[in-house]
């Protein structure tokens, strides 16, 4: 897959085989090898980094106990790829739902984990000079559907091609652009809102 | 803020994540989760529906529920049929009047 280098010397089907039997040394190279892959498709569906870390260890966990069930049908990555938005996005489910009870949780007083994420994320790796139009940018993100939202991660972010985008999503290239276009026309409507209108921190 | 001023600003969020560079998780991960991997208790539920979705218990438990359908299926009819018998017996022991007639019954019918 385009986008992500594997590792030097590596044979990736090798590297299944040895990941199948268990081999502890087989599973270290996996996750140090595609920590980067995993945690940024993760940081870039959730932001928030304590979150993303916590999923990010919890993809590994299902890579490492559900090898056996890669065919080797796609790439290695697609699978990881798939993994990684498929656990964010049923950790986002579970976030709501557990917003939604917030305040029978608040009434038994079930664990103090905050349920609001902190309002403002800048992702770590943009420039310093576009953190603040970025700031708008992924709030705005945050308020997309679903499927936009990950193909725009993919994108955007992670810097696939619509091709890999549609392997990933397990569907067409079309679907993918269209998606995207949509995307694109949301994202527009509420930066709209948000830089034109009079809360626009920017300019008070 | 104007309308271009707008759209200008909304053109600079969209390239915002030009050459955005890959953010890294904090160190040791493997370790974490290794230790995840230790620690972790799986819910009662996740393992009993882990063995019971492969695909050998699967098939043994739907053999077994066929099996013992079949065997309360037949057995009911037999129980059915063992009524008719009966319902059988009863009619022809009134036809033929040989039934006994009790010390205590004020007129007994005696053959």
């Amino acid at each position: 897959m385009a986008g992500h280098n594997n590792v030097e010397g590596l044979d990736e089907r090798l590297l299944i085989e040895r990941l199948r039997q268990g081999e502890e040394a087989a599973f270290r190279e996996v996750v140090e090898s595609r920590q980067g892959l995993v945690f940024n498709t993760v940081l870039g569906l959730l932001q928030n980094p304590e979150d993303a870390e916590d999923v990010t260890q919890e993809v590994f966990i299902k890579v490492f106990e559900s090898v056996s069930d890669f065919k080797g049908e796609s790439a290695f990555s697609t699978w990881l790829y798939r993994i990684a938005v498929t656990s964010s996005l049923e950790f986002l489910r579970r976030k709501k739902r557990k917003k939604r009870f917030a305040f029978l949780t608040a009434l038994f007083g079930e664990d103090g984990e905050p349920l609001h994420d902190p309002p403002d994320f800048i992702h770590p790796g943009v420039a310093l000079d576009r953190r603040e139009n970025a700031r708008a940018l992924f709030l705005a993100v945050k308020e997309l559907p679903e499927s936009q939202k990950t193909a725009f991660v993919l994108h955007k972010m992670e810097g696939l091609s619509y091709q890999d985008v549609a392997q990933v999503m397990q569907t067409s290239v079309s679907a993918v652009e269209s998606l995207l276009h949509r995307a694109k026309l949301n994202l527009r409507k509420t930066l709209e809102k948000t830089l034109g209108g009079p809360n626009d921190r920017n300019f008070q | 803020m104007n309308r271009k001023q707008t759209t200008e600003r909304i053109d600079l969020a969209f390239e915002s994540l030009e050459g955005i560079r890959q953010a890294v998780p904090a160190p040791f991960l493997y370790t974490r989760v290794r230790a995840r991997m230790e620690n972790r208790v799986r819910p009662v539920w996740e393992r009993v529906s882990e063995v019971l979705s492969r695909p050998w218990v699967a098939t043994s438990l739907a053999a077994i529920l066929i099996v013992v359908n079949a065997y309360i299926l037949f057995n009911a009819l037999g129980v059915q049929s063992g009524e008719v018998h009966e319902e059988h017996l009863i009619a022809s022991n009134s036809e033929y009047a040989s039934h006994t007639s009790s010390f205590y019954e004020p007129n007994p019918e005696w053959p």
